[in-house]
């Protein structure tokens, strides 16, 4: 089709010609003043999201005897004047470098969020795990003093309105609680608002080192938060008695309600058999998982790893009983870490040559697979390994 | 050369940052391309929740096309040997865009198609979407003779060959519907893309915005099934079988420069790497307020202070936990607007209260990008304003994303009457914090520059050979002479490289 378009005046050829003319002339106008440096908005972002906090130990309370409690507050010799806000159920990661390379873990985050920010300090519940080597340094070596570096707080076991039922019913084995309990004080602070039961697994009372903590939630959130213990090793009159069992679960919840888990592997498997039979939809359930057991390939074979860094490459030893990133902290190699379970994301790497076993819980992104990214926390050598690591 | 010595080095591994790695690298030069994050792309990338893995911001790419039917961008991959590396989906409808009263209007793609639909919503409209349509196509080869002619146009060939071109290429969408009597609901229907741009029609240039429509109505829209993670990878993993570096987790702090020309980057970490040349994707707002502060050439900080960022993102992802056909949702992308009519609705996204947005289904024609008897949906909207830079605060910015995800789902729920709240099983909320944490990207704000009047494609273009440049510096991305837009930002990419590629040869 012809099409002939006459618009306004003579002059619209002469307008574009112009255009040309007219931006320069515009821009010789504008001011030379210096553009701002930084915006609200972009100030918000690096206060949640700091790319490292340099943390010291401030306080270290003995709950019992393989439990404490640390507070972690602002090393002053850096310059970061804030620690970094949470939402109630994430973790921060640890790291440590200590004797024979550099350690690294996950703790879920105690603290009442809003406390911590008042206070500028962020607390974690360890417990002594058996072979755990993180465990055993913050339990039977580390001081106030020591300084760490950690991660910015992230994880997915948070509440969400838009997602979650108005009550959820929290399963927790030991001091998998952590989260529940900063949950807890979020909704007695009126941060957060839901319904809350808190069902906690222990072995016998003395188990029981929570009640200061529990005592002050229950008060303040005026009855959104209930914690009910259930003790597996011992009778006695003021708790639940067994294991967390479905029947334990109905008699305390108020359908329809979300269900939050926080434990062992162990654990884990055994409560996801147990709610079974409740027949609660996928979305409802959501699960955070420590990772307590071997998740490797079950052969044993000593390996070499050429391990690419920008322009330098640093040969390493390694073995098919670690993983990938064990092997890397192992020889003082630091890559950034999260979750350590497989699916954050925060340890990508690329495997150039060589074959991995990759955990169950190994995920990464569907494009990823096709280009060899691979996640180090969950992916265990099953041959000399070339790959392409980025240093934190 | 050492180790810390290129030829020109990429700050930024966004899709501008790519794309112009490529065209360095395949005339055989040495690049260095440096990211902050660890995944390339930028915008163009993805990201798992649960069982999901959702797509962080494309809708729909423009310009692309299949083999015998294709625009620009698809001849820049296929250059790369990349169309048979990615695997494209074409999206078999235009848009659907619902009005302030829920009434539902969905356009198809190809010319008559378009045209007969609207001739069906708007009885005698067809006259001047013919006429609107001819001088679209107009505007696409003056747009190939005028960029062909590298700023050296002639006049006479643009007088002779592409004259209606001539007549309304000064004028905004507004001025030239009105002129070709264009009935006012098929204009406000024909500029419904206009949030893909940022710029209402009473401030965006005609040409500008037709080039986009006449893409999308001619070549079809079309996604990357793996997201667009897929293609960022894809031509990540190019750059580095070209013999590229691309160093990851690597921030700049400072652009060296001195004598009148760039010299290299220092990075976060204290690490410099050396060049004369460097391509930037992060914008001449971020460079010359945070890279590159002292002995800013005057002619540098005007160019910027002549410009506006443009709007700031907002966007929500869901994982709903029931198929698409359970909940209804039938189309692919949903236009949900105030108002039809771009300029007022502009205004009205000034403010945190505006729920105008648009909404992908990405299963429509994806069908496997999510497990079975599941959807992935996604919110995309802007802020015309600072408004939220004014309202946020540490300890307010949680509650203040879940009222805006609660706004926005429970105004697509009325407005389209699809129930989606009792079906979310993951849900992300990103705001212009976030998407500056992710992009580095001035205020959040996802379009580059504002493309209003004398900053649109065009202009930007016709003066793309006499701005000044910081010597050795050269910007591309959303900011860049074709604004944004994944199709530009690549096209823009490989244009500026290409002047990299002519400033080297001045060198010698």
């Amino acid at each position: 089709m012809k099409v002939k378009v006459s618009l306004f005046s003579l002059s619209d050829k002469l307008h574009f010609k112009h255009l040309k003319r007219d931006r320069l002339k515009k821009i010789s106008l504008s001011p030379s003043t210096p553009l701002k440096a930084s915006y609200k908005s972009e100030e918000i972002a690096n206060i949640y999201h700091p790319y490292k906090q340099h943390l010291i130990i401030t306080k270290i309370e003995e709950l019992s005897s393989d439990i404490k409690l640390f507070t972690l507050s602002l090393d002053k010799k850096y310059p970061c004047k804030d620690i970094a806000p949470f939402k109630a159920g994430s973790h921060i990661n640890l790291i440590k470098e200590i004797d024979n390379g550099i350690i690294s873990r996950a703790y879920t985050l105690f603290s009442s969020p809003k406390e911590a920010l008042k206070e500028n300090n962020y607390r974690i519940l360890v417990k002594r795990k058996e072979g755990g080597i993180f465990s055993s340094y913050l339990i039977d070596k580390c001081q106030v003093g020591d300084t760490f570096i950690v991660s910015e707080p992230a994880g997915f076991l948070t509440y969400n309105r838009l997602r979650d039922e108005n009550d959820v019913i929290a399963l927790a084995s030991s001091t998998a609680i952590s989260g529940f309990i900063s949950m807890g004080y979020a909704i007695a602070d009126k941060i957060e608002d839901f319904n809350l039961t808190i069902i906690c697994g222990l072995r016998t009372e003395k188990d029981n080192i929570y009640t200061p903590y529990v005592e002050d939630i229950e008060k303040r959130s005026q009855g959104k938060v209930k914690f009910v213990f259930v003790i597996s090793d011992e009778k006695s009159e003021n708790y639940e008695q067994g294991f967390i069992t479905k029947e334990i679960i109905q008699k305390y919840a108020r359908t329809p309600y979300s269900i939050f888990i926080s434990g062992s592997q162990d654990f884990i498997s055994y409560i996801t058999k147990e709610i079974a039979p409740l027949n609660i939809i996928k979305k409802d359930i959501r699960i955070e998982r420590s990772i307590d057991k071997y998740m490797g390939p079950d052969i044993n074979k000593e390996v070499n790893i050429k391990v690419h860094d920008r322009d330098e490459i640093i040969n390493i030893k390694g073995t098919s009983k670690e993983t990938l990133m064990t092997a890397l902290e192992r020889n003082k190699i630091l890559i950034r870490s999260n979750c350590h379970v497989g699916g954050c994301g925060c340890c990508r790497v690329r495997l150039i040559t060589g074959e991995v076993y990759k955990t169950i819980f190994h995920g990464v992104r569907e494009a990823d697979q096709k280009y060899n990214y691979l996640h180090a926390c969950a992916i265990y050598p099953l041959s000399d390994l070339e790959v392409e690591i980025y240093h934190y | 050369m050492d180790k810390t010595n290129f030829d020109c080095i990429v700050i930024g591994a966004g899709n501008g940052g790519l794309m112009a790695a490529l065209r360095l690298l395949k005339n055989n030069k040495k690049v260095l391309v440096l990211e902050r994050e660890l995944v390339p792309g930028g915008y163009a990338t993805s990201f798992k929740r649960g069982r999901f893995e959702f797509e962080a911001s494309l809708h729909e790419l423009c310009e692309y096309g299949d083999k015998d039917n294709h625009g620009e961008l698809y001849d820049i991959l296929e250059e790369y040997d990349l169309n048979k590396e990615i695997e494209f989906i074409k999206i078999p409808e235009a848009f659907t865009v619902y009005d302030k009263n829920g009434k539902q209007y969905s356009f198809p793609t190809g010319i008559d198609n378009f045209i007969n639909k609207m001739e069906e919503y708007v009885p005698s409209s067809r006259p001047s979407m013919e006429k609107y349509f001819a001088l679209a196509k107009e505007c696409t080869l003056a747009m190939k003779y005028l960029n062909a002619s590298h700023g050296k146009a002639d006049t006479k060939v643009l007088m002779k060959e592409y004259p209606n071109f001539m007549n309304v290429a000064a004028y905004n969408i507004k001025t030239v519907l009105d002129a070709l009597k264009m009935p006012i609901l098929a204009q406000e229907l024909l500029t419904t893309y206009w949030s893909y741009l940022g710029t209402p029609s009473k401030k965006m240039s005609f040409v500008h915005y037709t080039l986009m429509l006449y893409y999308y109505v001619v070549y079809s829209p079309y996604i990357p099934k793996l997201r667009s993670h897929a293609i960022s990878l894809a031509l990540a993993n190019k750059i580095t079988s070209l013999g590229g570096e691309i160093y990851y987790g690597c921030e700049v702090k400072e652009i060296i420069y001195h004598s009148g020309e760039v010299q290299g980057v220092k990075l976060v970490d204290g690490k410099a790497y050396y060049s004369h040349h460097i391509i930037s994707n992060a914008s001449p707002h971020s460079v010359f307020g945070n890279l590159l502060t002292e002995d800013i050439p005057e002619e540098q900080l005007k160019i910027a202070n002549s410009r506006e960022l443009s709007g700031r993102g907002f966007a929500i992802y869901l994982g709903l936990n029931k198929s698409k056909e359970e909940l209804g949702l039938n189309n692919y992308s949903y236009f949900i607007y105030d108002t039809l009519d771009s300029d007022k609705q502009y205004e009205m996204m000034k403010s945190l209260d505006s729920t105008a947005q648009v909404v992908v289904c990405l299963n429509s024609v994806n069908p496997t990008c999510s497990p079975t008897s599941t959807t992935i949906l996604y919110f995309t909207s802007l802020l015309f304003s600072d408004a939220f830079d004014k309202e946020v605060t540490k300890e307010n910015y949680y509650e203040l994303k879940d009222r805006i995800a609660k706004n926005y789902i429970e105004r697509f729920e009325k407005t389209t009457g699809i129930k989606i709240q009792d079906a979310i099983e993951e849900i992300e909320v990103a705001t212009p914090s976030t998407f500056y944490y992710y992009t580095a990207s001035r205020d959040g704000s996802i379009y580059g520059y504002s493309t209003e009047g004398l900053d649109n494609m065009l202009p930007r273009l016709m003066t793309m050979y006499d701005e000044k440049i910081c010597k050795g510096l050269r910007f591309v991305g959303g900011h860049s002479i074709r604004s944004s837009g994944y199709n530009s930002a690549y096209i823009s990419g490989d244009i500026m490289a290409k002047l990299t590629l002519g400033d080297m040869k001045e060198d010698k």
